[in-house]
């Protein structure tokens, strides 16, 4: 059997087993193609978030997987490691017995929320350089696949810093269970004698996981794909008013802008580079795994890898608001084909051209992400002297770079 | 330092949506025309222009990007149905004055036709 369909055979198992949330069981498969992966499920109590991150990693490592749980007491030795103490006694040396969480390939925290800021920092730190220290000692974690949940309605929760939810990949949601999916699982659970973690089989060894990711890796993304991406990313970061430096946020820094009404008005706190990185690794599992990924598959995977990594400037419900500016993103990727901007920049980017740069900055009034490449081809045609200063459209309206690239080119 | 996926990137989006120049851009006298140069990719099942939509009665796409001129042509037929609107709730409201006075004027007659009956009824 061919590595994909082996994937393919997990992720039919656990749908075998897991009634519902089928985009969730694929995202989640999809996202365990790279390594070091990591994903997070929130939801309510009771919708199946341990069950759905167990039956993943018995899928894919079996028994070689330790679960570390937010709800009981957990010590740092539990976690990275502690130290031998009859090595310490008898000859003086401090030896780390490291812990069986950092060993396994399979790692499960359950209820995230609610681990102290400690352990939380330490698996911080993993995710983080892939290496955990402990007494002066460090170790090196190898390949993994890590699994955490959580339930964000939890009134007993810490409050974890965003940068330790950015190392997750993907975060899903899982919704419960409509009357004809209850009657379904209730099936499930007799016909699996009501343990239906146990009975989940491992699909494929750890090592043929790690070949599958090896292949992943080398597939190869068509610059269009890439650009898509690139774009997707770039307007949940953009800001014609450098929000990423600014004390003051949108709404209130939105007040008077040009493009008040845009995507970049919606968001509160930019995605992280993070972003671009999880959506490659997804396109490509798609292309490896389905042959196919087209910018609508992005667009549907955007909405799993976007919602823990920012903040919005009203939210409602995030995953409808969310869709809905996915929903804009794809109105604005046809507007762009419609401007040909990109067709505009290509031949500027050769040379100079005065009719050609005045119908690109008609296009760049409606779209922050190419005035930003068309301000930068403006400092250069000023300090060769092509254009002078008071000509340029981010003189004229007044649009900055960050502060500290203005102190640089001074 | 630009990277060779993006001058790629910029260049695959310029095939596919080409600007036309007619003559050379180093001299003065060249043409840039936005018409495109070949086909759009395969008819899709539905249509993503909104017109096709309104008049021919195509299903619309998920996203409906309306340019410039159709958004005008719109607001045009807009005011023009307001307009037309307007108008008509006039003359409703003038036949409706009518169709009163009609009424009240059918009433008296009835009466006096009435009055005029039972008179010559009554007379010996």
């Amino acid at each position: 059997m061919s590595l994909q369909n082996r994937v393919r055979n997990l992720e039919r198992e656990i749908g075998s087993r897991f009634v519902g949330n089928e985009e969730a069981i694929r995202m989640m498969v999809l996202n365990h193609l790279h390594p070091r992966s990591t994903t997070l499920i929130r939801a309510s109590r009771g919708a199946g978030k341990s069950t759905l991150m167990l039956l993943m990693l018995r899928g894919i490592c079996g028994d070689d997987l330790v679960v570390v749980s937010g709800a009981s007491e957990v010590k740092r030795g539990e976690v990275v490691g502690r130290l031998h103490i009859p090595s310490l006694e008898k000859e003086g040396v401090e030896r780390v017995l490291w812990a069986a969480f950092i060993e396994s390939r399979g790692k499960a925290l359950d209820e995230v929320n609610r681990l102290n800021p400690y352990t939380t920092a330490n698996i911080h730190h993993l995710m983080q350089f892939g290496e955990v220290w402990a007494y002066g000692k460090k170790a090196k974690v190898g390949d993994y696949a890590l699994v955490a949940n959580e339930n964000p309605l939890d009134p007993t929760s810490f409050i974890h810093p965003p940068p330790f939810y950015d190392r997750f990949d993907i975060c899903l949601f899982l919704r419960s269970l409509t009357l004809s999916e209850k009657f379904r699982l209730q099936e499930l659970l007799e016909r699996y004698n009501w343990n239906l973690v146990e009975s989940m089989p491992q699909a494929f060894s750890f090592e043929e996981l790690e070949e599958a990711r090896k292949e992943v890796a080398e597939v190869e993304l068509d610059p269009t794909m890439v650009g898509y991406i690139n774009l997707l990313v770039r307007d949940f970061q953009a800001c014609i008013r450098n929000k990423e430096e600014s004390e003051i946020k949108p709404p209130v820094l939105c007040e008077g802008c040009h493009f008040i009404r845009d995507i970049c008005g919606m968001v509160k706190e930019p995605l992280s580079e993070r972003a671009t990185v999880a959506l490659m690794h997804l396109v490509k599992a798609t292309k490896w795994l389905y042959g196919t990924c087209e910018f609508d598959d992005v667009l549907r995977m955007a909405l799993w890898v976007l919602p823990h990594r920012l903040t919005l400037v009203r939210t409602r419900n995030l995953l409808g608001d969310l869709q809905d500016i996915l929903e804009r993103e794809k109105v604005k990727v046809a507007e762009r084909d419609v401007r040909r901007q990109w067709s505009l920049l290509n031949e500027l980017m050769k040379e100079f051209n005065r009719s050609i740069y005045r119908l690109a900055r008609d296009a760049a009034v409606e779209d922050v992400a190419f005035a930003e490449e068309l301000t930068k081809l403006e400092e250069r045609w000023v300090s060769e002297g092509t254009l002078k200063q008071d000509e340029t459209l981010s003189t004229q309206m007044g649009w900055k770079r960050p502060a500290f690239e203005e102190y640089r080119s001074k | 330092m630009k990277s060779e996926k993006y001058r790629k990137f910029l260049e695959q989006q310029a095939e596919k949506n080409p600007v036309k120049i007619e003559g050379s851009l180093s001299t003065e006298r060249f043409k840039i025309s936005w018409q495109n140069t070949k086909e759009r990719p395969a008819a899709r099942a539905a249509a993503s222009d909104i017109l096709d939509s309104l008049y021919l009665g195509r299903e619309m796409e998920e996203s409906v990007v309306v340019d410039r001129r159709v958004a005008f042509l719109l607001q045009d037929r807009l005011r023009g149905l307001e307009e037309e609107n307007l108008r008509m709730h006039r003359r409703a409201k003038l036949l409706k004055l009518a169709v009163a006075g009609l009424v009240v004027v059918l009433i008296f007659a009835s009466l006096a036709l009435l009055s005029a009956y039972f008179r010559v009824q009554l007379l010996p």
